[in-house]
Formats: C-alpha cells, sequence, structure tokens
C-alpha cells in the first residue's frame, strides 16, 4: 500500500502556514497605520451628540460648583480674584507687601483623609509630615456646619515664614477646603477675617447678581415629584443624590433627608439592611432576622421596606435615628433616607412618611 | 519506515477518533462548567481556544497541561479525518455520501479555524441623526496616535493592547518619534488629583496627568464587568522627551466619559479633552480607545425602535432603520431587527443593544466573519451525504429483495 506521505506534510504544513499567517495579519496584533477622512476631534460626551437636556448633569461651565450656589461675606481688604478650575472662590490679601491667598474648592469624592491632606499642605511649605496622633484642630462654623481648623506654622527658619490655615468640612462624599495661606504674619493677622468668612459662608445661595451656567433653573425643587414640609430646606447635594433636605428641630438639633434612585436592586433588601446598620454602628443581621426589622409600607403603585433604627452615627460620633423607606421600580431602586437627632426624626416623622407615601416615582 | 507506518496507522486509525470525540464531550463539559466561574470569555480562551488546559499553582508561576484543549482536540480530529479518507480512498459510487459526509465534517472543523482566526467582533454605537464610518472592537483597545495637522484628512498610527502590554518602545516609519510605554493596566479606575488632594508625583507630566490618576485593578473575565485600560505613555524625538501622556478608555469612550462628568462634574471636563501634543509643525493627538475598523462607507441611524408588549415591561421588537452611504454615490435604507441582520461588504450587523439610558442610542454588533458561509455549506454537505448514502443502501436492498 503506498502511503501518501508527502501529502500529509504539506497538508499539515499548509495548515500551520495559514494559521500563523492568519494570527499574524489580525489587527488586534500589528501596529496599523491608516489614513482617513479628517474627523472631528471632541471630548467624548460632546462627540455622541448628548446636548445639555441629556439627563447628565454637565454643571457649570467652569468651577466644580457654581458660585452661583454658594455664597459669602468678604472682608473689605480681601481683593476678589478669577476663580481658576478648581475654587469657586478666590481672594487675595495684600498689605505692606506680604500677600496671602484664600481659596474655596468642593472636591467631589476621593480627597482623601484630612490626615492626608494636612501632611500634604505641611509639605508645601517645608514641614515634614505628621502621625494622626499629633493632628490637632479646632472646631469651626462654616456657614449652618461646624468643620475643622487646622493651623499650620511654616518652619520658624525660613526667611519669610509662610503659614497656612485650612478649614476642612466633609458634606457626605463632597469635602470643602477652605484655605488661607500666605505669609506668616498677615494669615495670622487675617485669621479673625477667614473665621468670619467661613461662618459667612452660605451653601445653596447665588451669590452672583446673574446666575449663568447652571443654575436652579430647570433643577428646581418643582421638578422632583415629591412634596415636602416648608420648612425643610433643600441643601446641595452630592452626585449621587437627586436631593438632599436639612430638616430643622428645636435647639440647633436637626436631621437630614436624602432621596436617591439606583438602577438595578441595589444589592437588595438584606445588603442595604446591613449598610445601613453599619452606618449606626449596629451588627449585621441574616435573613431570618429581617420580619422583625422591616416592615411594608404602601406607596404610590407599590409597595416599600421602612427600616427604623436607632444607634450612634459612625461618622459624626452622635446618637441617631434612621429611617429609610426603600421603594423597587422596574429597573431601579429609590431610597428615602431620613437620619438625624432621635427627636427631630421623631416630631418629623410622619411628615417624612407621607412624603414618601405621595411621591409620584417613574415605573 | 515501521516508525512512520505506525504513526501513520495510529493517526488513521478509528480508536483515535473515538477517543477524541470522548475528549471532546468532557472537554465541552468542564469548560461550560468552568463558565460559572470564569465567565464565557475566558473559559473559551482557556478551554477550546488552547492547545492545553493548564493547572495553574497559587503563586501563578508554576503552569502544568493536564487536559488537552480545543484546538489540540480539533487538529487531531481534523488530521484523524483527512489523513483516514486519504489512506482509504478508493472512488466507489456506493460511498459517495459517506465522503461527502466526511467532507462536511472537514469543511466543518476547518470552518470553526477559520472562524477562531479571521472573525473580528466589534460594535457600532449610534444615536439617532449619528453616522459613523468605524466599528469599536469589543475587546481590544489601542493607543492612537493621530496626525491631525492636515485640514483635510487624519493619520492614525493604532497600536493594539497586545503590544502595549508588553510596555516595549514603539517605532513607527509614519511616527517621527518613538512611543515608549511606561506603564500598561489592563483593568483600571480613575482617581481624582487636584490641588487639594495630590499626594506623590503625577502618572504623566503633560495632558490630563496632573488631574487625574489611574489605579490598577484585577482583571475581571465576569460577564457583566469589563475590563477598562489605561497607559502612561512616553513621547521620544530624536530631541529627547517630550515628557509623558496618561490615557484611558475611561477619557476616550463615548460610554464612559459621561460617568466620570457625572461623578465629578466640572472636574471631569478638562479630563475628558483630546490630548494633543506638537512636534515640529505638526499636531498630533494621543488616545487609549477601543480599537476601531473603518470602513469605506458610513452608516447613519435615522430611527431606533424600542417596542415593548403593551402594558408590560417585556420587549417585543428592537429595529433599528439606517442609511447607508459611500462615496460613489451609494444610498441605501435598511431596517435592522431582532432577528433580521444586515450583511453588507463582508460584515453581519446585528440589533444588538441599546442605551438604557438615552433611548435614541442603538448598539449594532457589528462580525466580520470570512468564512461565515462555510458551516452552512458543510452542514448541506453532511445532510446530502446522509440523504444519499441512506438511498443508495434503500435502492440496494429494494434491488435485492427483488430479485430474491
Amino acid at each position: 500500500m503506498a502511503y501518501p506521505n508527502i501529502s500529509m506534510r504539506q497538508m499539515v504544513l499548509l495548515t500551520l502556514v495559514l494559521s500563523l499567517g492568519g494570527v499574524a495579519c489580525r489587527p488586534e496584533r500589528e501596529v496599523r497605520a491608516y489614513k482617513i477622512p479628517k474627523e472631528t476631534h471632541r471630548a467624548p460626551v460632546l462627540a455622541a451628540g448628548h446636548s445639555t437636556n441629556d439627563g447628565l448633569d454637565h454643571g457649570a461651565e467652569t468651577g466644580a460648583e457654581s458660585s452661583a450656589e454658594v455664597g459669602w461675606t468678604k472682608p473689605e481688604s480681601w481683593i476678589e480674584v478669577p476663580k481658576g478650575q478648581f475654587r469657586v472662590a478666590s481672594f487675595k490679601i495684600e498689605e505692606d507687601q506680604k500677600t496671602a491667598d484664600v481659596s474655596v474648592v468642593p472636591l467631589p469624592g476621593g480627597a482623601g483623609s484630612d490626615l492626608d491632606n494636612v501632611n500634604r499642605w505641611r509639605e508645601e511649605i517645608g514641614l515634614e509630615g505628621v502621625q494622626e496622633n499629633q493632628l490637632t484642630s479646632e472646631e469651626v462654623n462654616i456657614g449652618d456646619h461646624t468643620g475643622r481648623l487646622f493651623r499650620i506654622p511654616g518652619a520658624s527658619e525660613a526667611s519669610t515664614p509662610v503659614q497656612t490655615l485650612a478649614a476642612i468640612f466633609h458634606e457626605g462624599e463632597k469635602v470643602w477646603f477652605f484655605k488661607l495661606k500666605g505669609d506668616g504674619t498677615l494669615v495670622e493677622k487675617s485669621k479673625a477675617d477667614f473665621i468670619q468668612f467661613l461662618a459667612s459662608f452660605k451653601f445653596g445661595y447665588s451669590h452672583e447678581s446673574t446666575p449663568k451656567g447652571r443654575g436652579k433653573a430647570g433643577k428646581g425643587e418643582e421638578s422632583l415629584p415629591w412634596n415636602v414640609p416648608s420648612t425643610w430646606q433643600q441643601i446641595p447635594k452630592t452626585e449621587f443624590l437627586m436631593a438632599k433636605y436639612l430638616v430643622p428641630g428645636t435647639d440647633g438639633k436637626r436631621a437630614e433627608m436624602t432621596v436617591s434612585s439606583l438602577p438595578g436592586d441595589v444589592g437588595g433588601g438584606l445588603m442595604n439592611l446591613n449598610r445601613w446598620r453599619g452606618q449606626l454602628g449596629l451588627a449585621p443581621v441574616e435573613e431570618d432576622q429581617m420580619g422583625k426589622l422591616t416592615s411594608v409600607i404602601d406607596v404610590q403603585d407599590g409597595r416599600g421596606m421602612l427600616v427604623d433604627m436607632v444607634g450612634n452615627d459612625v461618622k459624626a460620633g452622635t446618637k441617631a435615628r434612621m429611617m429609610v423607606v426603600m421603594v423597587p421600580r422596574e429597573g431601579s431602586t429609590w431610597f428615602f433616607k431620613f437620619m438625624g437627632a432621635e427627636t427631630v426624626i421623631e416630631n418629623e416623622r410622619a411628615a417624612f412618611l407621607r412624603v414618601v407615601q405621595n411621591a409620584d416615582l417613574p415605573q | 519506515m515501521s516508525y512512520l507506518l505506525k504513526t501513520i496507522d495510529f493517526f488513521t486509525s478509528l480508536r483515535l477518533t473515538v477517543v477524541t470525540l470522548c475528549l471532546f464531550i468532557v472537554l465541552v463539559f468542564i469548560g461550560t462548567l468552568a463558565q460559572v466561574e470564569v465567565g464565557i470569555w475566558d473559559a473559551q480562551a482557556r478551554y477550546f481556544r488552547s492547545f492545553f488546559i493548564y493547572w495553574t499553582s497559587a503563586s501563578g508561576n508554576i503552569k502544568i497541561p493536564v487536559f488537552p484543549g480545543g484546538y489540540l482536540l480539533g487538529a487531531v480530529l481534523l488530521i484523524n479525518l483527512i489523513a483516514a479518507h486519504i489512506k482509504r480512498f478508493s472512488f466507489k459510487k456506493k460511498k459517495i455520501g459517506l465522503m461527502a459526509i466526511h467532507a462536511g465534517i472537514i469543511m466543518l472543523l476547518l470552518s470553526q479555524v477559520a472562524t477562531d482566526l479571521f472573525q473580528v467582533e466589534s460594535n457600532m454605537r449610534l444615536e439617532e441623526g449619528q453616522s459613523k464610518n468605524y466599528s469599536d472592537n469589543t475587546f481590544h483597545s489601542e493607543l492612537a496616535v493621530i496626525d491631525i495637522t492636515s485640514p483635510d484628512f487624519d493619520e492614525v498610527v493604532s497600536i493594539p493592547d497586545t503590544i502595549l502590554r508588553a510596555k516595549g518602545e514603539i517605532s513607527h516609519s509614519k511616527l517621527p518619534f518613538t512611543v515608549k510605554v511606561r506603564e500598561y493596566f489592563p483593568n483600571a479606575e480613575p482617581k481624582l488629583r487636584g490641588p487639594m488632594v495630590s499626594n506623590g508625583n503625577p502618572q504623566a507630566t503633560r495632558g490630563v496627568g496632573d488631574k487625574v490618576e489611574f489605579t490598577s485593578l484585577p482583571i475581571t473575565s465576569k460577564p457583566d464587568e469589563r475590563n477598562i485600560p489605561a497607559a502612561v505613555v512616553e513621547i521620544v524625538t530624536s530631541k529627547g522627551s517630550e515628557g509623558t501622556w496618561l490615557v484611558s478608555n475611561w477619557l476616550s469612550e463615548e460610554t464612559l466619559a459621561p460617568i466620570l462628568i457625572k461623578t465629578w462634574k466640572d472636574f471631569a471636563k478638562p479630563l475628558v479633552e483630546p490630548q494633543t501634543f506638537l512636534i515640529g509643525d505638526k499636531k498630533y493627538l494621543v488616545a487609549l480607545r477601543p480599537m476601531r475598523h473603518y470602513k469605506d462607507f458610513t452608516i447613519e441611524l435615522n430611527d431606533f425602535k424600542h417596542d415593548l408588549y403593551k402594558g408590560t415591561a417585556i420587549p417585543k421588537n428592537f429595529s433599528s432603520q439606517i442609511k447607508i452611504k459611500d462615496a460613489s454615490g451609494y444610498d441605501r435604507e435598511v431596517l435592522i431587527s431582532m432577528n433580521e441582520p444586515l450583511r453588507y461588504k463582508g460584515e453581519t450587523y446585528y440589533q444588538a443593544s441599546f442605551d438604557k439610558l438615552n433611548p435614541n442610542i442603538t448598539v449594532l454588533q457589528v462580525v466580520r466573519n470570512p468564512g461565515w458561509l462555510t458551516p452552512y455549506i458543510a452542514c448541506g454537505l453532511v445532510g446530502v451525504g446522509l440523504a444519499t448514502q441512506f438511498l443508495i443502501s434503500l435502492f440496494s436492498f429494494s434491488r435485492k429483495r427483488k430479485t430474491s
């Protein structure tokens, strides 16, 4: 019998050559050069044809937080200067050829810890970093809120010591930085003005006479499908929230109500319950305990899960009560979260439930 | 010579066919189960598009082959079929059906090899009114270095992620500089840098380097997740370094950039602007983006419909009314719907998806598979072969019965 040895070898060789050729010619394995008709090179958001009505929050033309949403009273001697990209307010202080700079910068999140920031400011003026236990600060009023004020004196051996006074305020995920930096003596002298400026700072207020870019128009309360009591104040929200309200109580006590909507089931009831329990310093629970800790609440066109818990606010370190209603909708889940001082929550409990039950949420 | 004969006997034996088919069954079983853990793409790569399945030590340093992979079994079966066919080849009328069946199976195996080697999957995302002359590769990204100096055309040098991964130096006759890949993260997440956040040196000295940084994430193979790459590249001319640039699909993709804008608002705006630089009198743009496959025609989306069954959220029909145009004046309207793809110039356009946030955006899957017809021909051959063989046997039986 004559075996076709050569034919088989040739066949195998041909298969190998074709395979290697095929692999080598694939575009993902070689550098290619080609000429194309002229394209418009723009930011992909615009290139995709999104208009300003695309549902995305494009924000104002400059600055992270439009200055149309903040306000302040500045000391007379401070000179307002162009804000630049990150600042919402920027001032210069000049006296006897000494200068200092004041800035207000909000960051939407991921801004690092207070210690990270203080150490970075220390590095800026030639100082070594400190440990957490060496970090000192004083409480300071920033508008209606309380923040931390850090004093960072420059190296004493420097010929013109630079000093930094910086205040940090955490508004949920967002962090507000207020910084006074410049000649040591001028900064020390301007400290009182700086503290006054901080106290005068207003969030959710139009400072500019002519709002431009992103304003309240079209994004106001009237467009939201729920109504809150007139005593509740809408305040600036973080990026994942649809709305945020300050609910004032007596003796300076208060609570906050937030509304958010996220796609999908967002981990389901148990995961969220345990997440909220974690925020109140409570231990996680198992599925079989959910019945005891939650109740069903009727809402428009459906039902929601109501949670009412008391614990210690892990962030603030104070006792707090939290009420949350989680409303599943087609493809998304809505959260109404009411958290703060126990007395305020108790007094406003009925109002909160009315807000939730009357909310006309999209299906 | 006896060794060669034994080898040929081995490759032409029916026993080898049976063993290979049994191993195939096992492979399909374990490969299917593996999809639960590693996802469909990874399972395909590990079990079916490989010569061996490896056991890997926890450290990843030791790899031991433990089972034949799809390529090896397919190659053995192919050789077995061809060799057996050649060895036993003798043209007889009554075996014509069997030959057709074998030819069909061989063609089926070869078509799978051709599909693996030549098929390119990409997608085209279009908003109503928008037109495009390219589709984006589903799995691969490219570093596009584009000479945008001319007002009439762009000259693109595309460096694929398979080359970027090696972090080497890339030169090309169309580039008056070398591209050095300093860092490459197959999967990365962005973190905002800013005047109040910056710690340590920026990852890049030019472009968006002072505004954002990327941290590496483990490569994901979950079907509902994807890897989003980032890289730090340095441009080096004969005079020295021009600086480093930070590039990522996060900054260039039309589905990802809006996420940054939504999360970081105005901070993200400068991040998603094109990054350009000058070398001599030429202006270049650098971006990491999904690998593009350009066409010599454009597709414009006229209308996208997402119909639901009345009173429910159950999809009834997705369809895209598109218009194909090319430079020769060709202009044709086509409706692409869920079961009615468009086949045009060697590519098939399927109605694949749509943008959940924007009901006016359609996503078409574009598949270029030069061998797409071969499975149909192969199955036809097998079918004809089976029918022929059956009829030959039937007639032969009938004749014998008559004569008896």
